[in-house]
């Protein structure tokens, strides 16, 4: 079987999908502003999985591109690829409009979902593979990155700084991987504005690192919970000038 | 043939607004809600049919806010509701429970239920994994749809994807769908009335230097500024009406200044728009007149479908409007307890207890009770809001990239762009990262996230500004390039004025002296000027008409900038051995590199003295036979020194050599005076 995939700005899944199975051939579908990350994670995909891994490169959603627009350049993207064989099969990650556009120009029969714990495929081949079991360790390190938690501090070096630490917490309680995908993590209550602050420093740092959609941050501070849904505004309005 | 639309209804905050998006603009008769929980989401706690009354129209909607005059009478914008073609009905909302059904069989289900219709199944954006079924799902008979964010659709088959134009729906109400009352300050229509008038005070701004009055105002701050901070708020100036050129230029074309003082401007257009503008909103510059300049730009350029400009999303509940106006007011109090010398943060608590009549000791409880009664009763709609907003944004605009924010910032100096961007209200922006800033200041910072930041010089280009890979900087205008010239003259001026000159630790450079003088980064002025990047003394001597006693002053002022450079550094590697000597670690990297640099600054000031020394003294004969030449001649004691030092000569001791020459010719020498050397006395 063939996987094809068309990543999302979490990689978590789709990692987990290609090391779940033992695919003939992996076709990962990306886009300019991830392609580098994309092409890191294969990189490192390569030490785990036997398959080969082709990456090619559409257009993404960028800013000066309406969703009518860039449908109808996906769509011509895709003219230099035939319909797709049986044994192939879509995971369903990116966008409504990319899967809808996939499915109906190349012709996709089956799509594959995660479903606690187990990739479910639906449409003319009916199947389900148990999750690779991914920790926290490999998660990172396919994305450059090694995690250590040692005496209450979890921080995180890149390769890329030469073991520089580009993130350090003293307020982080636990961190795991959850069922969806994502990295849940808890954080110590506030007990100051100082603290607070400081703990949505963090969170906006590891957001610049892993983006806005792979990380949940438990936290039992009402302020902070309502600023993370984007509902409230929990500090005080910023002046123009000092 | 009548049509039948249905969709995934997923509980949260923004399903109801995409569901009316796709009401709105198929326009169906029947729709047909399939209602399922979604793995992962969280469902929202507070609720109401705010679909089906949205579909009954505006006033059944409002309706589900029975409270919005509590805990006072606020302004609020109210939704329109849903919209029908003429002559047609609203649609018919059924509601369908997956339960344990398979989607093939709750569709086959609707197909037999409601019989020749034309079957439309939105995707719409979010819930994927419920989809999974309707995109393999084979029926020719249903077609698949994805509505588009500014109205239209998009329609996926083997043959493409086809386009559909369609009805949108507008960002008021899809705030009231998502449980959140909006006041909108100017629509778009309003904001285009005044077009020409606002357009007209944008091309006039110019550029506010750094003032004494501003210094002092940064000295009367809690934080302590360095010289450091005082240089970069020389050359970081806003681009704004302040300036005596805005004034100049706002005249010359044809618009009036009818009143101007410190504390505002009161302007006049061509056909008698008036603006009477507060330079100040407790001691804060005031934002409105570039967010009103900037929303002008984008209606002009960003072919929006929508823009509003001074949007308040408001607390959905009575009690959290009050929660809130309770938490400002308590902020305004703690603020005035715990800062009692500075003016900006006594000046909210005093000022609301004098409108109160009360003293500021009055307790807590009852000062806050006749404060929600006075806001109630007074007329100004923004103080009514400002304390029970959840946020306000400065622009909001609908086109078909979906709803963006903008923010005017004047400078942006402090704000930290990735926390602003979360603090909007996530129901209304998909995508996610649809948040601009814009600044108006001379020089933007390059250090801050550029991606989002956009100047408002560059905002007339719509869209294609995305394209530009300095966005974020001011691209001025010819009438602008021609004051920055101006500018740059009038500073060069100022250098090579005879006079002493004296460079200290804020202004160390002629880098800094343009910078201050005329209020930009030299990179950026001399990017706009020469085209490239040069240093100001070269500058000044390509582009400058430097005459032969010019060229001296500047070659002094620009030893003494030297000299200040070294002893600058000399104070740094002081410090830097003083440092060393503590750890015993020897000499740094950096002591080395800083005493390189002052040997090779010494260098270069010996090179510029060696050009002096270059020169040579001019020996008694030929003096004397350049003295014949002029004897009885207009020329002056100056021009003749000028006139050996052009010829390479030194002139040091002249006076002393021409004296010996007169006296042995027995003719008049005068230092002063039109001509130096007579042939008799008189």
């Amino acid at each position: 079987m063939q996987l094809h995939i068309m990543c999302g700005k979490s990689p978590f899944l789709w990692i987990k999908a290609i090391l779940s199975y033992e695919w003939s051939k992996v076709r990962i579908y990306t886009y300019h502003e991830i392609f580098e990350q994309t092409i890191r994670i294969c990189s490192e995909l390569t030490t785990f999985s036997d398959s080969e891994l082709e990456v090619v490169a559409i257009q993404g959603l960028a800013s000066a591109n309406s969703m009518r627009k860039y449908s109808k350049e996906f769509e011509e993207d895709l003219n230099q690829f035939k319909t797709v064989e049986e044994d192939v099969i879509l995971f369903y990650s990116g966008t409504v409009p990319h899967l809808a556009i996939l499915v109906s120009k190349l012709n996709y029969r089956s799509l594959m979902k995660f479903h606690s714990g187990t990739f479910i495929i639906s449409g003319h081949i009916e199947d389900s593979i148990d999750e690779y079991g991914l920790d926290l360790d490999q998660f990172f390190k396919l994305q450059g990155y090694i995690l250590a938690m040692k005496k209450g501090t979890t921080s995180l070096t890149s390769k890329d700084t030469g073991g520089v630490s580009v993130f350090k917490s003293d307020r982080i309680t636990n961190m795991e991987l959850s069922y969806f995908g994502k990295i849940q993590i808890d954080w110590k209550e506030p007990k100051t504005s100082g603290q607070r602050k400081k703990t949505v420093a963090e969170i906006l740092q590891l957001i610049v690192l892993f983006g806005r959609h792979s990380i949940e941050h438990n936290i039992d501070d009402p302020i902070i919970e309502n600023w993370l849904k984007n509902v409230n505004m929990p500090f005080e309005t910023e002046r123009e000038e000092e | 043939m009548k049509s039948l639309l249905a969709f995934f209804s997923a509980p949260t905050q923004s399903s109801n607004i995409v569901q009316a998006m796709a009401i709105q603009s198929h326009q169906p008769d029947i729709v047909v809600q399939i209602e399922a929980d979604i793995q992962g989401q969280a469902k929202i706690e507070r609720g109401g049919p705010f679909l089906e009354k949205w579909l009954e129209g505006a006033g059944a909607l409002l309706d589900l806010y029975p409270d919005l005059n509590q805990p006072f009478e606020f302004p609020y914008t109210p939704p329109e509701g849903y919209i029908p073609d003429v002559g047609a009905k609203t649609p018919e909302l059924i509601k369908m429970k997956m339960g344990d059904l398979e989607l093939p069989q709750i569709l086959e289900n609707i197909e037999h239920d409601f019989p020749e219709h034309e079957y439309i199944f939105d995707l719409l954006p979010g819930a994927k994994l419920l989809k999974i079924d309707v995109l393999l799902h084979d029926g020719n008979r249903w077609k698949q749809t994805y509505t588009l964010d500014n109205g239209g659709f998009l329609e996926f088959s083997r043959e493409g994807v086809k386009t559909t134009d369609g009805e949108l729906l507008s960002i008021v109400d899809r705030s009231w769908l998502a449980g959140f009352p909006i006041h909108v300050s100017m629509t778009i229509d309003e904001i285009r009335s005044k077009q020409e008038f606002y357009s007209m005070v944008m091309d006039s701004t110019y550029i506010e230097t750094f003032t004494d009055e501003e210094r002092q105002l940064m000295n009367s701050k809690l934080k302590s500024f360095t010289q450091e901070d005082f240089k970069i708020r020389k050359k970081y100036r806003p681009i704004s009406i302040q300036s005596d050129k805005f004034v100049e230029r706002f005249h010359a074309k044809g618009g009036q200044v009818v009143n101007r003082g410190p504390e505002g401007i009161e302007l006049r257009g061509t056909n008698g728009e008036e603006w009477d503008i507060e330079f100040f909103q407790n001691t804060v510059p005031n934002g409105v007149p570039l967010e009103l300049m900037m929303v002008n730009e984008i209606s002009k350029a960003w072919n929006c479908d929508e823009v509003f400009q001074g949007v308040s999303i408001i607390q959905p509940s009575s009690e959290l409007r009050e929660a809130s106006f309770k938490n400002f007011f308590k902020k305004h109090r703690e603020d005035f307890l715990q800062h009692p010398n500075l003016e900006h943060m006594t000046r909210p608590f005093r000022s609301r207890c004098e409108a109160l009549g009360l003293s500021v000791d009055t307790p807590f409880e009852q000062l806050i009770s006749l404060e929600i009664k006075r806001v109630g009763e007074c007329d100004d709609n923004d103080e009514k809001l400002a304390f029970i907003r959840v946020c306000e944004i400065d622009a909001l605009t609908l086109d078909s990239h979906g709803v963006c924010s903008f923010d005017a910032k004047q400078i942006l100096r402090k704000i930290n762009i990735q926390q602003a961007s979360m603090q909007r209200p996530a129901f209304l922006f998909n995508p996610k990262e649809a948040y601009y800033f814009v600044t108006g200041s001379t020089s933007h910072d390059k250090k801050r996230d550029n991606q989002a930041v956009i100047h408002i010089s560059n905002l007339h280009k719509g869209r294609d500004v995305f394209q530009m890979e300095a966005k974020h900087e001011w691209t001025p205008s010819q009438e602008d390039l021609e004051y920055l010239k101006a500018d740059w003259i009038k500073a060069v001026n100022g250098i090579l004025e005879p006079r002493v000159w004296k460079w200290n630790l804020e202004t160390s450079t002629f880098g800094d002296y343009f910078e201050e003088e005329i209020g930009i980064s030299w990179r950026l002025l001399s990017k706009f000027l020469f085209n490239k990047q040069i240093d100001p003394v070269d500058a000044i001597l390509e582009n400058y008409p430097i005459e032969g006693h010019q060229k001296d002053i500047l070659i002094r002022v620009s030893i003494e900038q030297n000299k200040c450079i070294i002893n600058e550094l000399q104070k740094s590697v002081d410090l830097l051995e003083k440092k060393l000597k503590k750890k015993k670690k020897g000499e740094s990297r950096l002591v080395t590199q800083l005493q390189k640099k002052i040997v090779s600054l010494e260098n270069k000031g010996k090179n510029k003295n060696d050009n002096n020394r270059k020169r040579e003294d001019i020996g008694l004969p030929e003096l004397k036979k350049r003295l014949i030449q002029i004897i009885d001649e207009e020329v002056t004691y100056s021009k003749f020194n000028e006139s050996l030092r052009k010829a390479g000569f030194r002139t040091k001791g002249i006076q002393a050599k021409i004296r010996a020459i007169a006296k042995e010719m027995d003719w008049v020498f005068e230092t002063s005076g039109k001509i130096m050397i007579r042939s008799t006395s008189e």
